[in-house]
């Protein structure tokens, strides 16, 4: 990449443009591997740091990685790397290690010499306590930083509140794993400020715990969802949020489904449908509903339900719904071995599921298309069917896919 | 495994255990002291590192029974009766004339950097380091006192936010004593490199110089 120029860097807009300056010369001078750590106290101001660096940096490759439980240890982002990425010079921007506690700390000390050896700038975001913790914790590492800088931001309290609403309140919109991350990254940042405020919102907290639970089920870490919608749950009923009640009720039924099996989550299921009175969340419920219990035989009632749930749909103009919906009668109509019915629904899932530009939606029915195809012993439709779906799943970042 | 490789390759062998100073200084105890006899057994030479803490615990006289030890100490820049010590410094500087040109500091910008450094290379290494990427920042051809005491008032930070308030009054008496002990607290403080040791005839300790001035602060 060509050398940044001092007055190349992006207008100081803030507080924190001297440290944001220190950061992009130290991405920039480095040749060797580094680490540094990056101090926050705000999500939003975060988020706008790492775009800045994206954009100021680029062609320079950033990868993310974000700890969780199954993924605990920092240097864990290099399986992710091919063997010429580990090669060449790459931000790597860490977040939420503190999130880890004392064992991921320590695992810096351990991979130390590790993660010294690529030509990677290292950048851990840490809150001010994180940072107490990386130099308690991981002392060897901490010793060998190449610097702090310091993000944190000082806004008037009700300006603060505002910049934190406005972001808490955008939608959650995942097109690719690494989004469901980033997004994930915001919320949980977010719900941790709330939860911090003396008079915490609790309508917000409980908005905030549905979109970081339906983001962890997504990425596959379940346990967590149920932690969230749980605390959602609790919240709406202690507000007497009905509406709120049912749709972590039907979330967290989603999730049920998975983890402990179906019972549980048509027990959920049901309860949310004699609390909801809204049409999308009718539709919603109905769909997931459908989509349990014909597995148990009750497949009349199934297609009933997702009728309902697909015209319920059609009525508000939700496309997705209907894609999503069109989708499950398929799976159902394979099931009672309609096939010719099932392609056709699954015809028309795929066309809606384009028209909305949702690869995973179009991933999944060209994968059960396939199964279709297969049954019927049409192996070069079904190998074609199941190329075109492994490449949208790629796309999206869907490993399991 | 020793014994294969001099049959084949007729020359001694000698293992490097590197790391084990990370660990923490119960697991430190378990390898050096409960199992020095069996990690000195080899028979080919080995040298281990080892956390520096087990060095003031009571049973370090188990450690000295099966291992000659080695301690790297930092670089004095006074004694411990605080009279100046010019070789350490001078020590200093040619250390850092081997990495960095001289002529790149202005007026007495490294001479701040080696006094703040307390004569612990790490720190002097990072200080100049911030120190330049002060002075890129601030789009000048050299780097100056402003850089340094920037980069010190950086380091400073950290410490504030490492250090306990049970921390400070330990800081200070070790600052008018200079005396090291195997107490919890103090070596705390030297995995923290709040404390730095020294020898010249005897160890001793004084309070890291970019720290001091908070702990006077704070222990008035």
């Amino acid at each position: 990449m060509a050398d940044l120029a001092v007055q190349d860097l992006p207008e100081p807009s803030n507080s924190y443009s001297n440290d944001l300056s220190k950061l992009l010369v130290l991405i920039n001078s480095a040749r060797r591997g580094f680490w540094a750590f990056a101090i926050y106290n705000n999500v939003v101001a975060r988020e706008e740091v790492i775009e800045t660096v994206k954009r100021t940096v680029s062609p320079l490759p950033v990868f993310d990685w974000t700890y969780s439980p199954e993924n605990s240890y920092p240097a864990s982002y290099l399986k992710s790397l091919t063997e010429e990425q580990k090669r060449e010079r790459a931000v790597v921007f860490f977040f939420d290690l503190e999130r880890g506690g004392t064992d991921a700390w320590k695992s810096l000390d351990y991979s130390r010499e590790t993660l010294a050896s690529h030509p990677h700038a290292l950048i851990f975001w840490t809150t001010s306590k994180g940072r107490t913790d990386a130099a308690r914790k991981a002392p060897h590492f901490w010793a060998q930083r190449s610097g702090v800088l310091d993000f944190t931001i000082s806004v008037p309290v009700e300006q603060h509140r505002e910049l934190m609403g406005s972001w808490a309140g955008q939608p959650v919109e995942v097109a690719t794993y690494a989004d469901a991350e980033r997004q994930l990254r915001l919320f949980l940042g977010l719900l941790d400020e709330y939860r911090a405020l003396p008079d915490a919102p609790l309508e917000t907290i409980a908005q905030l715990d549905g979109k970081v639970g339906w983001l962890f089920d997504f990425l596959d870490r379940r346990e967590e969802a149920v932690s969230c919608l749980e605390e959602q749950i609790e919240i709406a009923r202690q507000l007497g949020l009905t509406e709120l009640e049912a749709e972590a009720l039907t979330n967290l039924a989603i999730v049920e489904r998975i983890r402990t099996g179906r019972p549980k989550a048509i027990e959920l299921l049901e309860q949310a449908l004699i609390l909801s009175s809204f049409p999308m969340l009718i539709a919603k419920i109905k769909q997931n509903l459908g989509e349990v219990i014909y597995l148990y035989g009750e497949s009349d009632r199934s297609l009933n339900l997702l009728n309902e749930a697909l015209k319920l749909f059609k009525q508000i103009g939700d496309n997705l719904g209907q894609a999503n919906v069109l989708k499950a009668i398929g799976d159902v109509q394979s099931f009672r071995d309609e096939k010719d019915e099932a392609l056709k629904s699954y015809d028309e899932a795929l066309k809606l599921f384009k028209q909305v530009g949702s690869n995973l939606g179009q991933a999944n029915v060209l994968k059960a298309i396939g199964d279709v195809q297969s049954f019927r012993k049409e192996m070069d439709e079904a190998l074609k069917s199941y190329d075109e779906a492994l490449k949208l799943f790629k796309q999206v970042g869907d490993n399991l896919g | 495994m020793s014994d294969q490789i001099k049959i084949k390759y007729g020359k001694p062998v000698l293992f490097v255990f590197e790391g084990l100073d990370k660990i923490d200084l119960g697991q430190g105890k378990d390898i050096f002291i409960d199992r020095s006899q069996t990690i000195s057994g080899f028979r080919a030479s080995a040298i281990f590192l080892m956390p520096i803490g087990l060095r003031y615990t009571p049973q370090f006289s188990t450690v000295t029974q099966y291992f000659k030890h080695y301690s790297l100490s930092n670089i004095k820049l006074h004694t411990s009766k605080n009279q100046p010590y010019p070789e350490g410094r001078a020590k200093l500087h040619e250390l850092i004339a081997q990495r960095i040109d001289p002529f790149l500091f202005a007026g007495n910008a490294l001479d701040e950097a080696i006094t703040a450094s307390g004569g612990l290379i790490r720190t002097l290494i990072a200080l100049i380091r911030d120190a330049a990427v002060n002075a890129v920042v601030r789009e000048s051809e050299k780097i100056e006192s402003v850089d340094v005491r920037s980069a010190i008032a950086s380091l400073r930070g950290d410490f504030i936010a490492m250090l306990e308030t049970r921390h400070y009054p330990i800081l200070k008496a070790r600052y008018e004593d200079k005396n090291l002990d195997s107490d919890q607290e103090t070596q705390e403080l030297l995995e923290s490199l709040a404390l730095l040791e020294y020898d010249n005839d005897t160890f001793w300790c004084d309070v890291h110089p970019i720290v001091l001035p908070v702990v006077l602060e704070r222990t008035k």
